[in-house]
Parts: C-alpha cells; structure tokens; sequence
C-alpha cells in the first residue's frame, strides 16, 4: 500500500505556518518597519499601528510557557484519537504570546508557567483527503 | 435636556429543551408576556430590536420580522443584531437608542435561541486567514481550553485555586434552585463540583455553563410615558458595546497571536465597556447593588467581576471567600443563578439578565430578592472581544 502523504499544515491561503522541510523549523511571523510590533501568523496589517508596511520574519524556537491547559474532550474530528491533548499560551523572546499544542508531560499535569520549550514538528491526525498532517507544537526542553 | 428610557415590561420563556417547540414560538411567547408586563398593546410598538441567532436559516437571522407575521403586520421598524454572545445587549442598545432618539416613543427588544446541544464547533471556512478555522483546525483550541488558559494563569498571578472556581458554582447553583426560569436547579457542594469530570484542566464540567434554549423580551418607552404603562418603571442608564484593545495580553477567541508587552490590563473589553457605561450613566462602580454577568465558566466570574467594578485581580476570590457574592451580600453575583443554572441561550441571555435585575429592582423575585436593590449591571461577552454591558436603575 502507497504510504500515506504527509503535509504541513498552512495558513489557509496557502501561506506556510513554518519553514519545512527544515531540521531546525521556525515559525513563520510578520514584523511591522513602521512600529517594530510582531505577530504570527504572517499578515499584511499591523494590528498596533495599522500600516501596511509588515516584513516576514522567522520566530524564535525556544519561549516559555505563559500558560497551559489539558483538553479531555475533542470537539473536532481531527482530534478525536488525541485525547487527552495538551494546549499552551507560549512566550517567545519577540515579546509575542502564540496559542498552541503543547507535547503532553509524560505525567499527564499542563506543563507549570515558566516552563522553557521548544518548537517541534510532529504529525498531527489526517486531513480530509488522507493525507497526514505536520503540525508545530512545543516541547519541554 | 436628554430623552430618558424606561423599562416598562420584561418577560421570559423558561431556560430549557423545548423540542415541541420553535425558536419563534418561544420568542412570541416571551414578547406577549413582556407586552402584558407593560400594559401594552403589540400595536403600540413603535420600533422592534431583535437579537439573531446563527443557528438557524430565516427564523433564527430575521427572527425579529418573524413578531408582525405572528402578531400583526403593523409596518413597525424591524432591526435583527448577531454579536455573539454580546447580542442580546447590543438589541437593547438598538431599542434604547431609537428612543433616546426620538425615532420612536416605544421599542421592544426581543431575542430567543436554541442551541442544547454541547460544545461550539468550527463554522463553516469562509477564506483564507480565517483564524477561527485555524484555531480550531491548528491547535483544537475550543471556547473552554481558551477560558482554562486564562484560569491558570489566573492561579499563577493572584493564587485562586480549584477550590475558588467550584465555590463559584456551589453559590450559583443555591441561587438558581430558587430561580423557576432555570434549566439547573439542583444544589452542589465544593466537593461534587471538583468531583465532576475534568474538561479542561482546571475547568470540571459543572464549572462550565451548558448552551441551551430560551428567550426574553424587554418593552421599553419614553420616561415621561413610562407610568401610562407600568407603576415601577425601571430606567435604562446605560447600554453599551466595547471592544478589545491592542496590548491587552488576554487571549481573545480566535487570535492566533497576542502581544507580551504587558502594557494593559486584561480583558479590556471589559473594562473599555464598563468605564463607558459609567460615564454613559454618572454612576460609577460602588453605586452597583446587583450585578447579572456572563458565567461562561465559573473563572469568569472572578475575573469579569474584577474588570466591571474596577477592582484589582484577585479581589474577587477575598468577595467570594466573605459571601459578598451572594444573595445577602454586600455585592450579589448572579442572583438568577447565572449562566450556570440558566445554561446559557446566547442570542438571548443578556435580556435574560436584563429581566432578572429589572424584577430584582421592582422586588418581585421573593426568596431570590437583593434587599433594597436600586441600581444593577448586566454584561455578556462576545466572541472575538466583544463586551456588552446595561446598567438599570430603579425610578419610582
């Protein structure tokens, strides 16, 4: 049987969420040349200042927790088998809080506030064509 | 000098599974029982504000023209307002401007919903970058995981603890049990609400309110009518929406990035929304006696508490601790029993609050009854940042 393809998963115009193939990814942000503010995912407004002057920019890989939290319950197919899984509000150095999938502790508790991490990818469940889905998530160093 | 607006009528469908019934049925049936409130003929309507919701294709998005089919076509303005959760309010806010005004001498605001049926799932993807699409699909970031991030960082910052979050529920389960518009009316202790399943750490499931089926109409008119209508009008001090504000760390449903800087406090929405209201209505936090607000989960509770009446974080647990929150509190919360005993019928919860705190200023809800109880707020947040917020006052 042909294996099964696996695909990153994107900004849904198409737009990359993370620099892949890579052994060191980094997420995929915007900087503003007009106030210097950073976001993620990349976006042709700035948020702060409102003009649209935004520069790519790679993130940092390593942040730390600002909080996190275990999800006993998958509203979403996509996320049926992966329960319990862990989700994170992640600190980069950028001064940016980025929502995401934490790796779930090997103790089954959400990793403690101030817990240092580092990007990863890893597959993620399938699409709704059978492809098998790359997702960033972080990690306890 | 500026119009006045008075509340002259208010009237509830009870919060519940009605598969017997339509959601227009259920919003006719809250609009009569308002109109008879007020003294009022459906003819004397002069302006109609109704809160859509999402879920259902012409009977729930024109819900509001939905009332002269059903009741009688007599040309009356037809307004129909979606702002999430914040939609009740923001039809309030319609009725109550179009009297302020002068578009018209009387409105009604009206709103009902039917949703029981458990956690929001993606909607439909409507194009690129749409983040709600992406949180859901990227991270599996539902409503409740958004409200458990911000409860433990909540714990991290000020020192709540789980304990803090079932007492929340104990209290509005004791008030709800004596609440006949509520869906729950059972009591629980501290112990069976931590007992309950965990949903999202350190969220259990009796911490997080069920969507559910209702709807509530609020007839308003000019002040200097107000007592052709109803003896004890109730003045609408203050109707008010307000968004989030960039530099407010608080993770807003469905933003995929926040600043770190740190420069706000959190949920500005809130606060921007409140200290608006405020000024709207020359009153200002320590003129409250009762407060109706948006008990998603029981962390709302302390946190939104602390942002409508300005007071630093963490106060809230010290209110709860002393029983200010309670009935016979120097501060009542939730006295309908909240989000948490009502289950929450989105489209239609805020005039849910709305008829609460106006029956509480008339004293009218017997065992449930803030003693003396002359000014109140109501607020519900919306998704994407979204706070509404009416502040009530009595005038007889």
């Amino acid at each position: 049987m042909e294996a099964k393809k696996k695909v990153p998963m994107k900004n849904d115009d198409g737009m990359p969420l993370f620099t892949w193939p890579s052994d060191n990814p980094q997420l995929i942000g915007s900087r503003c040349k007009a106030c210097g503010e950073i976001v993620f995912p990349k976006r042709p407004q700035c948020p702060k200042c409102y003009t649209e002057t935004e520069e790519e920019i790679l993130l940092s890989r390593r942040g730390k927790v600002y909080s996190s939290t275990i999800s006993y319950l998958a509203p979403w197919t996509m996320f049926k088998g992966s329960v319990p899984y862990s989700i994170g509000h992640v600190e980069l150095p950028e001064k940016v809080l980025i929502p995401c999938r934490l790796a779930l502790h090997p103790s089954g508790q959400p990793l403690p506030i101030g817990t240092k991490v580092e990007l990863a990818i890893e597959e993620w469940g399938e699409d709704e064509e059978g492809n098998v889905v790359l997702m960033h998530l972080f990690r306890q160093i | 000098m500026a119009r006045e607006v008075a509340i002259v009528g208010v009237g509830m469908h009870p919060w519940g599974k009605y598969p017997e019934k339509t959601i227009v049925d259920m919003c006719v049936e809250a609009t009569l029982k308002a109109l008879q409130d007020a003294n009022m003929n459906w003819r004397e309507v002069g302006f109609v504000a109704s809160g859509c919701s999402p879920w259902f294709h012409m009977g729930g998005l024109l819900i509001g023209n939905y009332m002269p089919e059903r009741l009688g076509e007599t040309g009356v303005p037809v307004v129909n307002v979606f702002n999430a959760c914040a939609t009740p309010i923001s039809a309030l806010r319609e009725a109550y401007n179009a009297i302020l005004n002068g578009e018209s001498d009387t409105a009604i605001a009206l709103a009902a919903d039917k949703y029981s049926g458990g956690f929001f799932v993606p909607d439909k993807y409507v194009g690129p970058r749409d983040p709600d699409y992406l949180r859901f699909r990227m991270i599996g970031l539902t409503n409740p995981t958004v409200w458990a991030l911000w409860a433990r960082r909540r714990m991290h910052v000020v020192g709540t603890e789980p304990w803090h979050f079932a007492k929340v529920k104990e209290k509005n389960s004791q008030h709800g049990a004596l609440n006949p518009y509520a869906r729950y009316r059972k009591v629980f202790t501290v112990d069976e609400v931590l007992n309950s399943p965990m949903v999202c750490d350190p969220l259990t499931l009796y911490e997080i309110c069920a969507t559910n089926e209702g709807a509530a109409a609020v007839v308003l008119c000019a002040m200097d009518k107000a007592k052709n209508y109803n003896s004890k009008p109730i003045k609408v001090s203050a109707a008010i929406v307000a968004t989030s504000q960039f530099g407010d760390p608080t993770l807003v449903i469905p933003y995929l990035s926040r600043s770190a800087k740190d420069a706000l406090p959190i949920h500005s929405e809130i606060r921007n929304a409140a200290q608006r209201a405020y000024k709207a209505s020359g009153l200002k936090p320590s003129d409250i006696d009762v407060v109706e607000l948006h008990d998603g989960c029981s962390y709302h509770e302390l946190a939104y508490l602390e942002a409508i009446l300005d007071l630093e974080l963490g106060e809230s647990d010290r209110l709860l601790e002393q029983g200010a929150t309670t009935i016979n509190g120097k501060i009542p919360v939730n006295p309908s029993g909240g989000s948490s005993s009502l289950g929450e019928a989105i489209s239609a919860q805020g005039l849910a609050q709305a008829s609460e705190i106006v029956w509480q200023l008339r004293g009218e809800v017997g065992e449930r009854q803030v003693k003396d109880a002359k000014v109140g707020l109501g607020q519900t947040y919306g998704l994407m940042g979204n706070c509404s917020i009416c502040i009530l006052e009595r005038a007889f």
